[in-house]
């Protein structure tokens, strides 16, 4: 990036994806600190934007405005374009050097495509209207929900490599100013509450039904941390969750502080400055505590997957249920939520008195079963990326193994950074199978033989459509390359890249290797065919990179080659279309 | 046809001859329409004109009131006026030149219409007979002569001679294009005399077909009527004494032939002449007029004349040919792109002179004041202008080609408002109609009438229309399974009834979805009373094609008066009963076919083993046809479709046990047979039906697969196909039997007469013609679309809000056609386009995706 003068960031979505931007906008402002920040947002969530600093323009496209106009009919088309227009002019004053799409959407990717500058990253469309989502990081960003059980990054970590930037181990950060600060102290004061009483905060609600730990439950936790602790509980959110305030009330034999719609978020930073900890659904309460240095713990149901949202910082917990169908998947309506009840409050009680008396969970008590519920404790690791450590020691899964695999190779690929010793980085592996899990090298290999199968039949597809696009390239690269012949050979290489697909549909393992290999290829689709050749030669070669990769990693896993290697061959011997 | 559509109260019939034609009227329009049986009843005035006296005997007597003997060119001019004057016969007994003067004649005497029954084409030459010299044929006739002014027409074919003409005409038509024609000779003449420089001696001007084509005696005149003043410079010049000189003898002041006192005067009546050659009934009704005394002309600084109506300007009082230009200039990208100009208002000529010579397009002019436009007339030279335009001060707006634009000369607007509304609003309803109307087809939930519906609802995509086509089938399941919940047939009745309502009111959620200009019904369609009633209330026009035989189905005697049009495959009588029913606007329109389905196919010899055979018939089994085929088991017979007994004689010619055939597979049987049978059905004939009237679609899709066919007569059958040119009909057993025999050994003359029945089809029975007869029906009835909750959208105004000369302006007046768009609309346009998308277009594809995201 040689010139950084003026970068607009797009996001469009909830308070807590807002909060979790935080990090880019300050790593923008660390490494080019002249750098002018434009924040475009939807105006329903913009409040939150007074608490974040470094943004030198804030834009809020009031979303609905305009569909309040669209709502009136096609006799308001025009006024409905006039207001797009009217928030685009205001965008578009100034040509960016650099626009970064965080919205995954299909609406900003349009509306991405309207914006001037000079370089942008994110879900966008091309000329003629197809998606191309730019930037190696976003064609990650968008795997992370058809591959989201072997995503092992979280959502600011992907933020802060779209933007170039590396994580500076701060996480989240607000800020509130001090007078908001005296502001909510006093306040708690009158209530009753002195600044020694333990305090901690509830936040019962969250953008979806099933998203929520039930209130009794809540009840409950409450009961025996008032009992305990003689903490004070408060309960916090928006005015729509007041009903669930008033359940808690009803339920619960303590009186709570209930603060449910009586905040505004800068009070509400304020007030969970406060706080000794919060306990909370996936929620953008969440995301404040943790920018404001709160402890938290998380509970994450149904389909929130911890890796992407959880909190971001260091020492916070998620507490999560481990049950074959979690997480489940986006838009499902499901009829028996299970886990919520998974979760006890016992357990969350165990957690948060360690965290309260000891600042640290010290582990799992004997007084409640655990084997369906997981802990995991947040901190940023040795490649300077927030990871989740488990706190109970469990037998390791083909997800887990294979999380760990992409951690090592996706930073290697996208970042562009070789892997200098593969044997160095397998035993760093081992160490930590070895630390966390219950790890037995046998059960590995049960584990990986078929993926390790799928990825050789990979490499193998690869080399075959390499050789063609070189043959492609090496032409197209001519002052009249041969068209036709170009069209002829080119016909024969998307029956290689369906059967590249398969492959990762067959192994769901590999599947964020060939959806990302995929993003890549329509990105190529607008240009011109020396690019195309080119640039396609240049995915086959990453891809293949990657896949050798974890193919030496895996051999590596598989201590008695020899032998397991006889095992394989029969397997593959038994399975015709290899 | 024509007597039933002119009910003429008095006829005059030119040619008795053995007085047919005072027979028909007499018995038609008496005995039959006014139940009048008896001769002291009779209230029609019929007389003749007969030249050879031999002919009249005593049944002509009895039935013409009265019969004059003698030449009609000259018994005609002592004649008074009659309603309907008949011209049978006639025209090609005179020369070309003569037999024009006497049609013009004819039209003097003429109240409202003219028959011509006319022999076409060269073919029909005739020497005297039955010893009348009158019989001898001086002149040759084709179509084309009579095409511009013809109402209605019918065409017979006489194989060997040729075509027989019968045109009914409006008088108003035929005086507009004889005058528009003397009117081209007369300056064609000028332009020529002008490309040869003469011109300067007014004794040269007396051109002997100028003075026959204005009736003038130029000799008398010529003298008086120069005036030195007027140089002769170019045609202008010319022209004017000419014409003046023929305003008075044709005002019958021949006597005072002095100079007019003002130049005023001879500008009035130069220009009123030139009217009166384009427009006479315009230019008498102008000449009636009288000029209100609140019109006052102005003179400018200019010194040319101004125009000022009580309060208001009509034009600037300091340069009206400069502001006429700036309003030429504002208006002119939209003149550059539409086909024809309809201009709102005359007042003195200034913009429409402007607009005249920045462009060659049609220019209609519409205004409702007839004292502004004399008073136009009276103080502007407008000879060269009035060649120039059409002007129209009623609500006739017909000959507006398509794709015009309006503009409006605003002060002439606001001088009288409400004489323009009606205008406005009819032009609106042609600008949307030649846009393209969104059309609700809506289906039966079965039968034969389905495919019809759905060949409508393609055939008016064709044209341009926005089309929903509404598919019952798909409930055609749950409605048969009525019959096996319940062998009460009350209950199935009651069951049935309910179900059909409740498909109605889908269907009735359809229209508001789509809020169609017009709803478009086919026989057997679901729409109950109640929905009708509903639509009604709210103005939504509906249209019902009838496309059965009224006497077999008879629901349509509660539906017609719900519907706003209604037609139907049968006339006469039906058309009498649906008046009797109170229908107020119904339409004879004969079934057709959808020449892309009913195609002529290749077949594979394959196919041809399968599908083909001597002869067949393809439709369901009623009790004429079970009867009827048994006479040809002899024949290699194949039959084809559902409702056939198994078990008959007929048992073994029935292919596919009795299977319904699908349509695909219909063309190819067409295609494979020799002779197609085409016999109507009928649950209570034997055989042929002897008075069937309406043909059925059959008839024409066999013809539009350029197959061979035999049907049985019906009496509408010979004005749809020229019988044994393109069709050969049956008119029983022994007469199908023999043509079967005769055709069988005759391929060549199959193919023949197929490929003109094919022919006849693309000419004149495709759905495109049908649909395009129904619009222009609907049309001329006074259809106004409705207005649907909520369906402001209208285009135009879109246009207006968004700025014509914006960016997004200019973007959405590409949708002008459709009358009214939708975000939905806008996008689905993008998808279907290709390349890059423009800034505009994302913007729209970016509202929609966000009122998806978040409009819950």
């Amino acid at each position: 990036m040689l010139r950084m003068k003026d970068v607009l960031i797009v996001n469009l979505t909830r308070m807590g994806d807002l909060i979790q931007t935080t990090p880019v906008i300050r790593g923008l402002r660390h490494k080019f600190p002249d750098v002018r920040i434009t924040l475009l947002v939807n105006s329903s969530f913009s409040e939150i934007c007074q608490l974040i600093n470094g943004v030198d323009r804030l834009i809020s496209f009031d979303i609905g405005g305009l569909i309040d106009i669209l709502r009136k009919g096609p006799g308001h088309l025009v006024d409905g374009f006039r207001c797009l227009e009217g928030i685009l002019s205001q965008v578009n004053e100034t040509c960016y050097d650099l626009a970064i799409n965080y919205t995954h959407s299909t609406d900003s990717a349009i509306l991405f495509s309207l914006i001037r500058a000079s370089e942008i990253r994110g879900h966008c469309i091309d000329e003629e209207g197809h998606s191309v989502k730019r930037h190696p990081w976003i064609r990650y960003f968008f795997n992370i929900i058809p591959g989201r059980y072997y995503n092992p990054f979280h959502l600011c970590d992907i933020y802060l490599k779209i933007a170039g930037l590396e994580p500076d181990g701060r996480g989240a950060s607000l800020h509130v100013s001090d007078d908001i600060e005296g502001y909510a102290l006093t306040r708690l004061n009158k209530l009753g509450v002195d600044n020694s009483t333990p305090l901690i905060a509830f936040q019962l609600g969250a953008s979806a039904e099933d998203k929520r730990w039930p209130v009794r439950s809540f009840a409950l936790l409450g009961e025996r941390l008032v009992d305990i602790l003689g903490a004070k509980i408060v309960l916090t959110g928006s005015k729509d969750e007041e009903p669930l305030g008033k359940e808690f009330e009803r339920v619960a034999r303590i009186t709570p502080l209930n603060l449910i719609g009586k905040t505004d978020l800068k009070e509400l930073a304020a007030l969970l400055k406060r706080c000794n900890l919060l306990i909370s659904n996936d929620t953008g309460t969440l995301h404040i505590a943790t920018a404001v240095g709160t402890r938290t713990i998380n509970i994450s149901l149904a389909s929130v997957y911890f890796r992407e949202t959880g909190p971001y910082g260091e020492g916070h917990y998620v507490i999560t249920p481990e049950i074959p169908c979690s997480p489940c998947s986006f838009h499902i309506d499901c009829r028996a939520p299970v886990c919520k009840e998974v979760v006890d409050p016992n357990h969350v009680l165990n957690l948060a008195l360690d965290i309260v008396k000891n600042g640290v969970f010290l582990g799992a008590d004997v007084t409640s079963p655990w084997e369906n519920v997981q802990v995991y404790e947040s901190f940023f690791d040795d490649d300077g990326l927030l990871n989740y450590r488990p706190t109970i020691k469990r037998p390791l899964s083909k997800e887990t193994v294979f999380n760990h695999l992409y951690r090592k190779t996706w930073l290697s690929i996208l970042d562009g950074r070789e892997i200098q010793d593969v044997r160095a980085a397998f035993k760093g592996m081992v160490r930590r199978f070895r630390e966390w899990y219950e790890y037995d090298p046998l059960t590995i290999r049960d584990l990986l033989v078929d993926e390790f199968h799928g990825l050789i039949k990979l490499k193998s597809l690869i080399d075959m459509a390499l050789a063609k696009i070189r043959h492609i390239a090496a032409e197209a690269g001519r002052s009249s390359p041969d068209i036709e012949w170009i069209k002829m050979y080119w016909d024969k290489v998307p029956v290689i890249e369906d059967e590249i697909e398969a492959v990762g549909r067959i192994y769901p393992a590999l599947k964020p290797l060939t959806i990302i290999f995929r993003y890549g290829k329509e990105c190529l689709e607008d240009k011109d065919l020396p690019s195309i050749a080119e640039g396609s030669v240049r995915l086959y070669e990453e891809l293949k990179t990657h896949v050798s990769l974890m193919i030496q990693l895996m051999e590596l896993m598989l201590e008695r080659r020899g032998k397991w290697k006889k095992q394989l061959s029969r397997k593959m011997q038994s399975l015709s279309w290899l | 046809m024509f007597l039933h559509k002119v009910r003429p109260s008095s006829i005059l019939d030119i040619g008795v001859g053995n007085g047919k034609m005072g027979y028909i009227a007499r018995d038609y329009l008496d005995v039959m329409l006014g139940e009048r049986y008896k001769k002291e009843d009779w209230r029609i005035r019929i007389d003749g004109i007969e030249v050879f006296p031999d002919y009249i005997q005593g049944h002509q007597k009895a039935i013409y009131d009265h019969i004059y003997i003698g030449d009609a060119f000259e018994v005609i001019d002592g004649l008074g006026k009659y309603d309907l004057i008949i011209i049978g016969d006639v025209l090609e007994h005179f020369e070309k030149e003569r037999a024009w003067e006497f049609a013009d004649k004819c039209a003097d005497h003429s109240n409202s219409f003219m028959l011509f029954n006319i022999p076409l084409g060269e073919r029909w030459t005739q020497g005297p007979i039955y010893s009348n010299p009158f019989e001898v044929h001086r002149s040759f006739w084709s179509y084309e002569e009579f095409a511009p002014f013809v109402a209605e027409k019918s065409l017979f074919h006489s194989p060997g001679t040729g075509d027989y003409g019968c045109f009914l005409v409006n008088k108003v038509d035929y005086i507009r294009h004889r005058s528009r024609h003397k009117f081209r000779r007369i300056e064609a003449i000028y332009e020529k005399r002008e490309e040869r420089g003469e011109g300067s001696d007014h004794g040269d001007l007396s051109d002997p077909v100028v003075e026959k084509d204005l009736g003038v005696d130029w000799s008398h005149h010529v003298d008086k009527s120069s005036r030195g003043e007027y140089s002769r410079q170019g045609r202008r010049e010319v022209e004017a004494p000419v014409l003046r000189s023929c305003e008075q003898v044709l005002d019958g002041r021949c006597d005072e032939m002095g100079d007019f006192e003002h130049d005023g005067d001879m500008i009035y009546h130069r220009n009123l002449l030139a009217l009166r050659a384009l427009d006479p009934i315009l230019a008498d009704a102008i000449s009636a007029s009288k000029v209100s005394s609140d019109i006052h002309v102005l003179a400018t600084k200019k010194g040319i004349p101004s125009l000022k109506v009580g309060a208001i300007t009509i034009h600037s009082l300091h340069d009206p040919e400069r502001e006429a230009e700036e309003w030429v200039r504002y208006h002119l990208e939209d003149i550059e792109k539409a086909s024809s100009i309809v201009v709102l208002g005359f007042g003195l000529g200034y913009h429409l002179f402007a607009l005249s010579k920045v462009t060659d397009k049609d220019i209609i002019v519409f205004e409702p004041r007839l004292d502004i436009l004399k008073t136009a007339l009276e103080h502007l030279d407008l000879v060269p202008l009035l060649a120039r335009i059409k002007i129209i001060s009623d609500r006739r707006i017909s000959g507006i080609g398509r794709g015009f634009i309006v503009l409006e000369h605003r002060p002439s607007i606001k001088l009288d408002p409400q004489g323009y509304e009606s205008i406005q609003s009819r032009l609106k309803v042609l600008d949307k109609l030649d846009r393209g109307l969104k059309v609700a087809v809506v289906s039966p939930i079965y039968g034969g009438s389905f495919p019809v519906a759905r060949f409508c609802a393609e055939a008016l995509k064709r044209l341009g229309h926005k089309v929903d086509f509404i598919d019952n089938s798909p409930f055609e399941a749950a409605y048969m399974s009525i019959r096996s919940i319940t062998r009460n047939k009350a209950h199935q009745n009651q069951l049935r009834e309910m179900f059909v309502h409740f498909i109605s009111e889908t269907n009735i959620a359809r229209f508001n979805e789509f809020k169609p200009d017009l709803i478009l019904a086919l026989a057997q369609a679901p729409l109950g009373i109640h929905s009708l009633r509903k639509l009604k209330e709210n103005n939504v026009p509906t249209a019902f094609w009838f496309v059965e035989d009224f006497r077999l189905m008879e629901y349509w005697k509660e539906i017609a008066p719900l519907y706003d049009y209604f037609f139907t495959i049968q006339k006469g009588e039906f058309l009498d009963r649906l008046r009797e029913r109170g229908s107020n606007h119904f339409h004879y329109l004969p079934l057709a076919a959808s020449t892309d389905i009913h195609r002529k196919l290749n077949l594979s010899k394959e196919d041809i083993s399968i599908y083909g055979s001597d002869i067949s018939f393809v439709g369901a089994g009623y009790y004429n046809r079970k009867r009827f085929f048994e006479g040809l088991l002899d024949y290699d017979f194949k039959i084809w479709g559902n409702e056939w007994d198994l078990n008959s004689p007929l048992g073994r010619c029935i292919q596919r046990s009795g299977e319904r055939i699908g349509t695909e597979e219909t063309v190819r049987i067409f295609n494979a047979t020799k002779i197609n049978i085409n016999l109507h059905s009928s649950t209570y004939h034997e055989g042929v039906n002897p008075y069937g009237d309406y043909v059925n679609p059959r008839t024409f899709e066999i013809a539009a697969c350029e197959a061979f066919q035999l049907v049985d007569y019906r009496s509408e059958l010979p004005e749809l196909f020229k019988p044994g040119e393109e069709i050969v009909y049956f008119k029983n057993r022994e007469d199908l039997r023999d043509k079967i025999r005769y055709y069988l050994d005759r391929p060549r003359e199959r193919e023949e007469m197929a490929r003109r029945a094919r022919e006849r089809v693309l000419r004149d029975h495709t759905y495109e013609h049908r649909m395009e007869e129904m619009i222009q029906f609907i049309f001329h009835s006074g259809f106004s679309p409705p207005r649907w909750d909520g369906r402001d959208g209208e285009i135009d105004r879109l246009v207006k809000a968004a700025g014509k000369d914006t960016e997004l302006g200019k973007y959405l007046a590409q949708f002008l056609d459709r009358g009214d768009v939708s975000l939905d609309d806008l996008v689905e346009s993008i998808h279907s386009g290709k390349g890059a998308l423009t800034r505009i277009e994302k913007m729209f594809l970016l509202m929609h995706e966000m009122r998806k995201v978040y409009m819950k």
